[in-house]
């Protein structure tokens, strides 16, 4: 017997011999094809010199038609002209991270229209979902069904504007109660995913008591193409806090990597967005300080919030590049929250204005939390009805 | 078999032409040939036009008062150097910070200073009516805040600043650390931005000089980061400082990244005994802010670099806010130098654009006693061997001996 084990291949192979036959078969063929190639080519030019005129008609109309359909997304304030000094180059050293683009890139610049699933979103939305996760209580029947319609809606929005979605368990939320940092965990949480999505533009975190009432609206549409008309960046048209208007060093020719809320009682941090940038990695670093936390902890019964509003108030570094959009662009309130303001329509949800997102913020405390949720979502299944379906689920 | 073209190509229509020229183009072949283009050119026209004036048109609608400093009317510096009339440091002495500003009751019963940020300047006509020596030393002392440079065909990449005290030095030893200053930057085309201690004063929370003494550097540093916009670095010198070599140029000597790379201090406590020590792999080219360590290894305020951008201004910003400002650090030492540390320590993201070097290359530490030896000091890399950028005087004030030290040093610096 030989050493060869039966199953080893033979040392002969079949190649040869298939690209002999392979040959003889393309050989018969090949005049033809060469004919072929030739006529089409003539044929080719043939046409292409008789129909000259309907070819630029076709290429004009095509244009036009990119065109349109490429302003009609494109509306953006990409050269935003500021009466103040020229701004100075952040980049100090060549070749050092990206931060100092001075350029405003609207967060759908690199994304094609007309793709529908992207790896690599620019738009990211951090969902907070499950606080306490059940840990010092058991979590009731109807929070877990808040949960699961919120987490829904954010999805179905998501899926539909090509956005990431990326929820975050917050069950370790009470870790931070030792240190008197509960509510910390958001700064944790956003430097996270700040790392997680590096190619993404921009964030927007979202409570979970809170529903997205007009899913047909693009952040972009909503937000963004319209950042200079709908952000406040002096406190000139609302000041609850009654925080100086104007400290010295501030430089609004720098561009927004922070857009937040206020409602009756300041800041609110239940639905705001973050750029992905160094400046806001720096922020989300520098917002907790033990020296200055250690004085304000009784005094700062919002902690993040409260917090954020000192740093806002002395520093013009932070204070540059923060924007607010009007509460109800993003963060409007049910009657129930703010509710010694109840005839002030700045706070309010909207149903004639369709107004985009309602936070039902402080809604377990001392309110109904499934009530007000089963309200706003069959209101955002009536309002957002096409007409064809009356035909089918009257 | 219908799709397959006709092998006859020369005499068959195309589907769309045929459709084209029964859309009524049946005039000579040129005609529409021209009709069309000029239809192109105009489309192409009317793209160009809309893309050149379709963002400005719609930004016109925002705009947001330009950035100010401590005073919200500022005048435009003509040069580089900027610093006080040093000749009015005697006049300031008789006058006395109390005369400068204007002093308010507050409700507690307490007296603050207060500036008044509307303030304007005094123009040229009113001084030339003013006769009173007084008037015009004040006018002088409280418009220096308000020079800002804003020329961008000169504008130097590195600004040095010192701040000035009238009330405990002596006019000699001002002119001196003014000249000094003023030497250095004219051989590097760097900028100098120098104000009087006493300028910053209202700011404060404690109105006390001697307890709030460091914390008026970032203030300084602030305002030094706003007159000089464009400038990429700051570099801060304080007062009981000479810079004594004035040839090395600041960009090679140490920004080079290689070269700061040989400076750096690596992987050591950020202060004294701490357990968070410094970066083993520190990028040098992303350094925003350059700080040294003294000899105990705590971090030495008392000549520095901060990179004018947002990196830099975050720790200014944040060493001027009140709430770091005003905290407990401690009954004596330099509060700046625990603030710096502290903030290092907790807030990685900084820690890792700042560079803590060697005292050597910023601010070498001046030893009377060694210097009475022998000329060439010590050789060790703390205190000031000859050739040093700066020498530092740390510690003159509580030996009384900073007019003596500044002008025996003085004498030595070399210009050529």
């Amino acid at each position: 017997m030989s050493n060869v084990p039966y199953n080893s291949p033979l040392p002969v192979s079949n190649h040869h011999l298939d690209y002999d036959e392979d040959e003889k078969k393309s050989r018969g063929s090949k005049s033809g094809l060469r004919y072929k190639i030739m006529y089409w080519r003539k044929y080719l030019a043939n046409y292409l010199a008789r129909s000259k005129k309907s070819i630029l008609l076709i290429s004009l109309l095509l244009f036009l038609f990119i065109w349109i359909s490429d302003s009609a997304i494109s509306r953006s304030p990409s050269t935003t002209s500021f009466q103040g000094q020229n701004s100075n180059d952040n980049q100090l050293i060549k070749g050092s991270s990206g931060s100092g683009s001075r350029r405003y890139l609207p967060p759908y610049s690199k994304r094609s229209r007309w793709s529908f699933w992207n790896k690599d979103p620019k738009i990211v939305i951090i969902l907070a979902a499950n606080e306490g996760g059940g840990v010092l209580r058991w979590k009731n029947e109807q929070e877990w069904a808040i949960e699961g319609i919120s987490i829904e809606n954010k999805k179905a929005y998501a899926k539909r504007h090509g956005y990431g979605l990326t929820i975050k368990d917050l069950t370790t939320s009470k870790r931070y109660s030792h240190e008197y940092r509960e509510g910390w965990q958001k700064v944790d949480i956003l430097r996270q995913t700040l790392r997680e999505f590096p190619n993404a533009e921009w964030f927007w975190w979202l409570d979970l008591d809170t529903m997205i009432m007009e899913p047909s609206k693009s952040l972009e549409e909503h937000i963004f193409d319209r950042l200079d008309t709908l952000v406040d960046r002096e406190l000139k048209s609302f000041n609850p806090l009654d925080l100086r208007p104007d400290i010295p060093y501030v430089n609004y020719s720098e561009e927004m990597e922070f857009l937040i809320t206020q409602d009756c009682g300041g800041f609110n941090l239940g639905s705001f967005m973050i750029k992905n940038s160094e400046w806001s990695k720096l922020l989300l670093d520098m917002w907790w300080d033990p020296v200055l936390y250690e004085q304000k902890h009784m005094i700062w019964e919002h902690r993040e919030q409260d917090a954020l509003e000192a740093l806002y108030e002395n520093e013009p570094w932070i204070r540059s590049r923060i924007g607010f959009l009007p509460l109800r662009t993003i963060n409007a309130f049910p009657p129930g929250a703010c509710s010694e303001y109840s005839g002030d329509s700045r706070y309010f949800y909207s149903e004639k204005d369709r107004d985009f997102v309602v936070n039902m913020a402080g809604c377990n405390f001392g309110r109904d939390c499934w009530g007000e949720m089963q309200y706003y979502t069959t209101l955002m299944e009536k309002l957002n009805r096409k007409w064809y379906t009356k035909f089918f689920f009257p | 078999m219908a799709i397959k073209p006709r092998t006859k190509g020369k005499t068959s229509r195309s589907v769309g032409s045929q459709w084209f020229n029964s859309l009524s183009f049946k005039q000579n072949k040129y005609g529409t040939c021209k009709f069309l283009s000029i239809i192109a050119v105009f489309v192409y026209i009317l793209y160009f036009f809309s893309s050149r004036f379709y963002p400005n048109s719609r930004s016109t609608s925002v705009s947001y008062p330009p950035s100010h400093g401590l005073y919200i009317n500022e005048i435009p510096a003509s040069r580089r150097l900027i610093y006080p009339q040093v000749e009015h440091v005697p006049v300031l002495k008789q006058v006395t910070v109390r005369g400068l500003y204007i002093t308010r009751l507050e409700i507690d019963g307490s007296k603050r200073l207060v500036l008044k940020p509307e303030e304007n300047a005094m123009t040229d006509e009113e001084k030339k009516k003013t006769t009173d020596q007084i008037i015009l030393v004040k006018s002088s002392f409280l418009d220096h805040g308000k020079l800002v440079y804003r020329r961008n065909n000169d504008a130097p990449e590195v600004v040095v600043v010192t701040l000035i005290d009238f009330e405990n030095y002596d006019l000699e030893t001002i002119i001196q650390v003014v000249q000094n200053r003023v030497d250095y930057a004219q051989k590097h085309q760097y900028g100098v931005y120098i104000r009087y201690i006493q300028e910053f004063l209202p700011v404060l929370e404690n109105q006390n000089l001697a307890q709030s003494y460091e914390f008026i550097k970032p203030l300084m540093i602030r305002a030094a980061m706003h007159a000089f916009p464009t400038a990429k670095y700051i570099h801060f010198v304080d007062q009981d400082a000479l810079l004594m070599n004035l040839d090395l140029s600041l960009q090679k000597y140490l920004l080079d990244p290689k070269i700061l790379d040989l400076a750096l201090q690596k992987n050591v406590p950020v202060v004294a005994n701490s357990n968070i020590k410094t970066y083993n792999h520190f990028e040098s080219s992303l350094a925003k802010i350059i700080i040294p360590h003294d000899a105990n290894g705590n971090i030495d305020t008392s000549s520095f670099v901060v990179a004018n951008d947002f990196h830099g201004q975050a720790l200014i910003d944040y060493l001027s806010d009140p709430l770091l400002r005003n905290y407990n650090w401690g009954p004596e030492g330099d509060k700046l130098s625990y603030a710096i540390g502290h903030i290092l320590q907790w807030h990685p993201t900084l820690l890792g654009k700042t560079a803590i070097v060697i005292p050597k290359v910023l601010a070498s530490q001046y030893d009377a006693s060694m210097d009475q030896e022998g000329e060439s000091g010590s050789g060790d890399v703390y205190h000031y061997n000859e050739g040093d950028l700066a020498a530092s005087f740390k510690g003159c004030r509580s030996r009384g001996t900073c007019a003596s030290e500044i002008s025996h040093m003085y004498n030595k610096i070399k210009r050529t």
